[in-house]
């Protein structure tokens, strides 16, 4: 009868002993396939070949060759004598085949029209352990196993599908795709012809199919090393030489030519890494491998030419189509940095020893775990269900996924931090950046009350709105103001890191989110504004991760609005605070709180608006409801102003000055370099390498970024960019007098850099599964690495218990201010406004003007309104000095009571291994300026200070004696009476004049100008001892506007439901609880 | 999202960037350390201050003081005349617009003859610029309205028949310290005598350079002021002849000396101090009429001296002036010494400036007045001319090609050899350098450093 079964031709080729080979020719013999004719090429040593196969096979045909070509070369070698087979069954001399594997492997290629089919391959000694099922590889030609080591049989893959490879051992292919393909390549003499074949196959469009229920036993005599490699041209070659040179040859012929030259570079750079690592481990077997790869395919390039051109000839799949059939990402650096987190570095280098095989190690990385399954939440992503991977599933080395290891963690980086601020908790502060001591509780309120300011000299414009503040925070430290500055300089930090972990909250797991918040506590700006004392900044530094969260939610960027608006409630009423009029009010508050101690947060808060909007443009939101970005910002300005109503008032008469409200110009040649602005650095944290790790960490983050974390992250990328653009423009004094706090917009740069790096963890957990090779996976780990080595410079900042806060200020030593006459004085504070303890004015770019009275500066010059009104004079005083217009300085600034000049370079002394101030040198024409001036003496000269006494100083308030021009100090510095001479004149350095009397004896004095700036009373020549007592005269007007201003507060507070919970107050009866709409947000 | 979208947003963070990168990083900020160039007792001051010293009564040839008013309002000065013996004098003196007034501090300070003297003068306003003239006529250098930091000077001689020594004048109101180091062709020194020497407020002192460096000839000085500032003139007395050397507060690698002398029976030479700790390079350039004369050029061991011999030279033809330019691979600072063979007289080279007052303070004239470019492109210098006491006429247009120099006699036609007007030569950028020389015989012995309004 014949048979209409397709004839298939068994090509057996054995080499040397041949161990198996009556075995496998008797279990071929033994097919239940009818049409199977069986062909032994024996390959070079052919002694009993014939007489063995006889013996098993008697129908066998026996075709000896004169050398050992290798299988490939054997096999083609087969193909040519084989005429009219639809199949050619490809087997090794030491396989075992099910007598059913043939058919079952005929019909799996009929039933799928491949091209290529390959069994399922058991061990030889123990037919249950699996060990191939196919086999598929990545791009850079790594096989990869479906099966893991003493994987168990137990018909789980018993289901046909589509591999990429077809391992070796025993291999069905058509006749007609195997001529088409040429066969295997002969420059392929052993290990890897397999891939070869397979990889040709799929570009050709040919499918590979694996056939489980065919089933074979493989004794893998070569890979086991019980057969030695023994191949023309292998003689020198160890198998793991063939085995990297066949890989590489395979990836250099396969690809298409744009992507060859990307996957061989990216493979160059995968085996440099290997080759340093193995040498560093002394491994050099395996460089020499892996180099000699290189060395072997330069070698060999006129014949992979001819492959290439061959290969195109027959390209049916594009390499995008041929690489969706293959795994992501590269396995060989996976499986090392699995390895890594997982057992330790010695255990990582050596992730191929020289004596394992390639199967093994294809065994031990496991299928679909790559260096993101120790980021894994989410038990389905690492895909270790599916690839069976029990051990590394049951490990309990998963990096802070539970809560305990979480809590462990945070609970130890507070307690870093706690050890680091040690010596903040109840030592001396200096007088350095903002820290001038607070006054008292009362005191301040008053500032924020008080109708006239002693800054410059004197002014009359309403309060600081940064007085309410502090005094509203004062309450709650029960008026121990003095606690203030110490809180913020150990909690701003962790506050602000903590509101990081908020802003990321939804977007990505906690673990991304202790990251992210752990990198902003170890960033340089939170922790060189705590060495310099600037608690403003701090006040930014804790606030504006609060700020950007809910800006992002109001603006809808994506994930960041989860739930719904409420619908709209009245004011006052339950849930009025979760509408969006309700959400866009708490975020003015809180504006208005960070914008009160640190103005330029408005200008950060423009940042992000402006941010999201270009990015939008850049990348557009796929679905968003918000709209018109300007009115927004234009809203969130203009209820701030209200807000902050006195500031406005003192803004909005500032006329020119108007702009130095958000902060004094510093001189560019202080002014940090772009390089620093990069790594978020004012100041000298972070001024070395390390400062690059964390930008380093975020960029690497932003390229893993996919999906709706991509959305986020394109915001945050241009924000941070538009930050460092505008940061790096006004620190070059080029948008002239807007000259922002540089680190208020630092502060801002932070926030985005510790956002991208939570972001970035996230995507380590969700998108790195899904890409394929090879850059995110660099990235990744790049990402990881520098952010594990970021951690201990930031360990090493707490060395000195207040992160080099200084111990003593420059301000502080000058104890000597205080002239020898008596009466009250002031000094005049000159230098860069980052060294200055006080707020003032700017004179020229670097260099800011302040006055303090009797002494150092305090409580009542820690803000200054923009609006310098009379104080002017100084200014235009110190700008006549610079211009070279006078000599006679200490006389122009005698009027205002200015008795010394203090010109700041530094906020702290340099005490050698002691603390270490940046220098910030005011304008070098000022000094010599200074030095020109006849009246002015030189009394201190050191590398952070210079101190002028003026000799022509005569106090605050001072008299004329009768028949003299000469004035002499009355009254002392710590009352504003006392004795006067009759018929005097008394002249006071306090503007505006017109608020001033000078009551004598109970009736006020006549009083007049003389065209200048300072009040002259003239004292009646009776009676004989008159008593003089200086008194302001000024309407409350400021009082009333800051008590307007506390009401606004106060009813809008109210409006947050307090209106409705307090009802009963008013009625007497308790307001059953109305339901609540909707879901609160999250606030 | 497509990964079309992708690749823009990063490329143009990244151009963005790496542009704001470039261009911030392009020209580094300096910190200002100098006051505005340009002639510095402005019209428009509040209040300036000039500063004279080295004025001596000795010799029997008192030296003086010559203020002019460059402004159109009267000025009244506050002045002030400080002896080495410490007496002071105070006085005022009401200038009229444009007017010109001469104080000789051994008339008004009788009871200090044969001292040296110091003027301090404050002006309410600015505009008002001084000259001091020493006792011959033969040497004037411009009164300072600042103090300086640094000074140097070099060509001093100390040996038989000379001597030299600095007139240091604190006009500031702060004790004032500095340190003066020794440079010589022998080398370097910094005697102790010399060092940490103090000065009072608005005091005036000698630093006696034959004290500590005995019978040297080309001593080159500098000087740090360690707290305040001074004003310091070098004093030569070479047999007779006292010319003032106003030195420099920087060495540089270039500077201009356009009258130099290289007639028969005169000498001249190019002193150089060199206080660098490496070997400077000197080269002078030589422009001379139509001769082509190859460059000068010498070799100064580190910190200390050296001297280019202009004239006699017998590869300089004695034809008149010469315009002198030199070069050096390091900053160093010249001095000019012109003279017979029995005596010379010092002279600094003029910084280049953006404004010089030209006028006959001593009254015998000029006998050759040029104005150089120094500049490498070409500039234009407008001269004012102030004719007491109240017209002012303007003249515009002096071109002047990069490198050249021109005789103020040929190019401005009311300049005459004993002018009686006063000339301001500006420029807008600080690349003017004016020589004038007195008459002389032969000519070029004395050459007098116009007024830049130090």
């Amino acid at each position: 009868m014949d048979s209409r079964a397709p004839a298939v031709v068994a090509v057996i080729v054995t080499t040397g002993s041949g161990p198996g080979l009556e075995a496998t020719a008797a279990s071929l013999a033994a097919q239940n396939y009818e049409q199977l004719s069986l062909l032994v090429v024996a390959n070079g040593d052919a002694s009993q070949v014939p007489e063995r196969v006889a013996a098993v096979a008697p129908n066998a045909f026996v075709r000896v060759l004169d050398e050992n070509r290798g299988f490939g070369a054997a096999c083609n070698e087969a193909a040519l004598m084989i005429d009219g087979s639809a199949f050619v069954l490809f087997c090794h001399d030491d396989v075992l085949l099910e007598p059913d594997a043939v058919q079952l492997m005929v019909e799996t290629a009929y039933r799928a029209n491949a091209g290529i089919v390959t069994p399922k391959v058991v061990a030889y000694e123990d037919t249950l352990v699996l060990l191939h099922a196919g086999q598929t590889c990545d791009r850079f030609g790594v096989v990869r196993e479906r099966v893991v080591l003493g994987e168990i049989d137990h018909g789980q893959q018993d289901l046909e599908r589509d591999v990429f490879v077809a391992p070796g051992g025993v291999t069905l292919v058509r006749t007609d795709l195997f001529t088409t393909l040429r066969g295997f390549d002969p420059m392929i003499t052993l290990l890897g012809e397999d891939l070869d074949l397979c990889w040709r196959a799929q570009v050709a469009g040919a499918r590979i199919v694996v056939a489980p229920l065919a089933k074979v036993a493989h004794r893998e005599t070569i890979a086991t090393g019980e057969r030695l490699v023994t191949a023309v041209g292998t003689r020198r070659a160890s198998r793991q030489d063939l085995q990297r040179r066949h890989e590489l040859l395979v990836v250099a012929t396969g690809w298409g030519r744009r992507q060859v030259v990307w996957t061989l570079m990216m493979l160059l750079v995968i085996d440099t890494f290997e080759v340093a690592l193995a040498l560093a481990s002394r491994d050099l077997d395996r460089a020499g491998a892996v180099a000699g790869s290189w060395r072997w395919l330069i070698k060999q390039r006129r014949g992979v030419r001819q492959r290439r051109r061959q290969l195109h000839r027959l390209r049916v799949l594009s390499d995008a189509e041929l690489h969706r059939l293959q795994v992501g990402g590269a396995s060989r650096l996976k499986h090392f940095f699995v390895t890594l987190l997982r057992e330790g570095y010695d255990k990582a280098r050596g992730i191929l020893p020289p004596d394992e095989t390639l199967e093994a190690f294809g065994e031990t990385e496991g299928a679909g775990v790559g260096f993101a399954a120790a980021f894994s939440e989410n038990e389905e992503f690492d895909e270790i269900a599916e690839s069976g991977v029990l051990e590394l599933r049951t490990r309990s080395s998963r990096l802070m996924t539970s809560f305990r290891s979480q809590a462990a963690f945070v609970g130890l980086v507070a307690v870093l931090w706690l050890i680091g601020s040690r010596n903040l908790v109840a030592t001396h502060l200096p007088l350095v950046g903002r820290l001038a001591p607070l006054d008292s509780w009362w005191g301040t309120w008053r500032h924020f009350f008080a109708s006239w300011s002693s800054n410059g000299v004197g002014t009359g414009t309403p309060g600081m709105p940064g007085y309410g503040m502090l005094a509203f925070a004062g309450t709650f430290v029960f008026g121990r103001m003095g606690a203030l500055p110490r809180l913020a300089l150990i909690f701003a930090v962790p506050v602000g890191a903590f509101g990081v972990g908020r802003l990321l909250k939804d977007r990505v797991s906690n673990r991304a989110r202790i990251f992210g918040a752990f990198a902003y506590v170890a960033m340089p700006v939170g922790l060189n504004m705590i060495s310099q004392g600037r608690v403003d900044v701090l006040v930014v530094v804790a606030g504006l991760p609060y700020i950007v969260r809910r800006i992002f939610a109001l603006m809808d960027v994506p994930g960041f609005r989860l739930v719904p608006y409420s619908e709209p409630v009245p004011f006052g009423h339950r849930g009025w605070r979760t509408t969006e009029s309700g959400q866009r009010m708490v975020l003015i508050m809180l504006l208005a709180v960070v914008t009160a101690m640190a103005p330029a947060t408005l200008i950060v808060v423009g940042l992000v608006v402006v941010g999201v909007t270009v990015a939008r443009l850049i990348e557009p939101d796929p679905e968003t409801s918000f709209r018109g970005s300007w009115r927004f910002l234009g809203s969130l300005v203009l209820n701030v102003a209200i807000f902050l109503l006195p500031m406005t008032i003192d803004v909005f008469f500032a006329g020119r000055r108007a702009l130095e409200i958000l902060g004094l110009a510093r001189g560019p040649w202080s002014a940090p370099s772009f390089s620093l602005f990069l790594r978020g650095v004012d100041g000298t944290f972070g001024a070395t390498w390390w400062g690059w790790l964390l930008p380093l960490a975020a960029l690497f983050a932003f390229v893993l970024c996919k999906g709706d974390r991509r959305l986020v992250a394109s915001k945050i990328v241009v924000i941070a960019t538009l930050t460092l653009v505008l940061t790096a423009l006004v620190s070059r004094h080029w948008l002239g007098s807007f000259a922002p706090d540089l680190d208020v917009m630092l502060a801002l740069y932070a926030v985005m850099l510790a956002s991208l790096i939570g972001l970035g963890i996230g995507a380590l957990e969700h998108d790195l599964r899904d890409a394929g090779f090879g850059w995110r996976q660099i990235a990744a780990g790049l990402s990881v690495a520098t952010l594990l080595v970021a951690i201990l410079p930031f360990l090493a900042n707490f060395g000195s218990g207040r992160f080099d806060l200084p111990t003593t200020s420059v301000a502080e030593s000058l104890s000597t201010l205080a002239p020898s006459t008596a009466g009250g004085f002031r000094v005049l504070w000159l230098g860069d406004p980052s060294v200055l303890p006080l707020a003032g004015w700017s004179v020229a770019p670097g260099l800011e003007a302040a006055t303090s009275m009797n002494g150092l500066p305090g409580g009542a010059t820690l803000f200054s309104p923009p609006d310098s009104g009379t104080s002017d004079v100084i200014m235009e005083a110190v700008q006549s000095a610079l211009a070279g217009h006078t000599v006679r300085l200490g006389e122009l600034l005698a009027p205002a009571g200015i008795s010394t000049i203090v010109v700041m370079n530094s906020s702290a002394p340099e005490l050698a291994g002691v603390q270490n101030a940046p220098l910030h040198r005011a304008p070098g024409v000022l000094v010599a300026a200074l030095d020109n001036q006849s009246d002015l003496s030189l009394n201190l000269q050191t590398s952070s200070v210079e101190v002028f006494s003026n000799s022509l100083f005569h106090g605050i308030v001072a008299a004329t004696v009768p028949g003299s021009t000469s004035l002499a100090p009355v009254f002392s510095s710590t009352s504003n009476s006392g004795p006067l001479t009759a018929g005097s004149t008394v002249v006071a350095g306090l503007a505006p004049a017109g608020a001033f009397a000078l009551d004598v004896n109970g009736k006020p004095a006549p009083r007049s100008t003389f065209g200048s700036w300072t009040p002259f009373y003239t004292v009646a020549p009776a009676p004989t001892n008159p008593v003089g007592t200086i008194v302001l005269h000024q309407f409350p007007l400021n009082g009333i506007i800051a008590l307007f201003t506390l009401g606004m507060w106060g009813i809008v507070w109210l409006g947050f439901g307090w209106i409705h919970r307090l009802e009963w107050l008013f009625t007497g009866r308790r307001r059953g609880v109305t339901a609540r709409p909707a879901k609160e947000l999250d606030v | 999202m497509s990964k079309r979208r992708r690749l823009p947003l990063l490329t143009v963070a990244a151009v963005v960037l790496v542009a704001t990168g470039f261009v911030t990083s392009l020209r580094h900020a300096t910190n200002p350390s100098q006051l505005p160039s340009g002639l510095k007792v402005s019209l428009n001051a509040e209040s300036t201050a000039l500063y004279c010293t080295g004025i001596s009564s000795a010799h029997g040839a008192p030296g003086r003081v010559s203020f002019y008013n460059t402004a159109s309002a009267s000025r009244s000065l506050s002045v002030s005349v400080v002896s080495d013996k410490g007496n002071t004098w105070q006085g005022s003196i009401e200038l009229a617009a444009h007017g010109l007034q001469s104080l000789q501090p051994s008339v008004v300070d009788k009871s200090a003859a044969g001292d040296n003297f110091a003027v301090a003068v404050q002006i309410s306003g600015g505009g008002v610029v001084g000259e001091e003239i020493a006792g011959t006529d033969r040497s004037e250098v411009p009164c300072s309205a600042s103090g300086v930091t640094r000074w140097y000077a070099t060509g001093f001689d100390t040996s038989t028949g000379s001597s030299a020594y600095l007139s240091v004048y604190n006009p500031t109101a702060t004790s004032a310290v500095f340190n003066a180091s020794i440079y010589a062709t022998t080398g370097y020194s910094a005697p102790q005598a010399f060092q940490g020497i103090a000065v009072p407020a608005h005091a005036q002192t000698e630093v006696d350079l034959g004290k500590e460096v005995v019978n040297t000839s080309n001593v080159g000085v500098g000087v740090t002021v360690l707290r305040g500032s001074l004003e310091i003139v070098g004093v030569e007395n070479s047999a007779g002849t006292v010319s003032y050397d106003q030195g420099l507060t920087d060495a540089s690698k270039h500077s201009w000396l356009p009258n130099v002398t290289t007639v028969e029976a005169a000498t001249a030479q190019i002193r150089v101090a060199n206080p660098n700790d490496s070997p400077a390079q000197v080269t002078v350039d030589v422009a001379l009429s139509n001769f082509k004369v190859p460059p000068q050029r010498v070799t100064i061991a580190p910190l200390s001296t050296g001297v280019v011999v202009v004239t006699p030279n017998p590869a300089i033809p004695a034809a008149g002036y010469a315009n002198l330019t030199v070069h050096s691979n390091v900053p160093v600072v010249s001095a000019l010494a012109t003279g017979t063979g029995k005596w010379f007289a010092l002279s600094s080279p003029a910084t280049p400036s953006n404004a010089f007052l030209v006028g006959d303070f001593s009254g015998i004239g000029f006998a050759a007045a040029t104005v150089t470019n120094t500049s490498s492109r070409a500039t234009t210098v407008d001269v004012s001319t102030f004719n007491a006491p109240t017209s002012r006429v303007v003249t515009s247009g002096i071109n002047l090609s990069a490198g050249q120099t021109t005789s103020l006699f040929a190019t401005i036609p009311s300049f005459s050899r004993s002018p009686s007007a006063t000339y301001l030569l500006t420029s807008t950028k600080p690349s003017m350098v004016v020589s004038l020389t007195l008459p002389s015989r032969p000519v070029g012995l004395y050459v007098v450093t116009p007024l830049d309004g130090r």
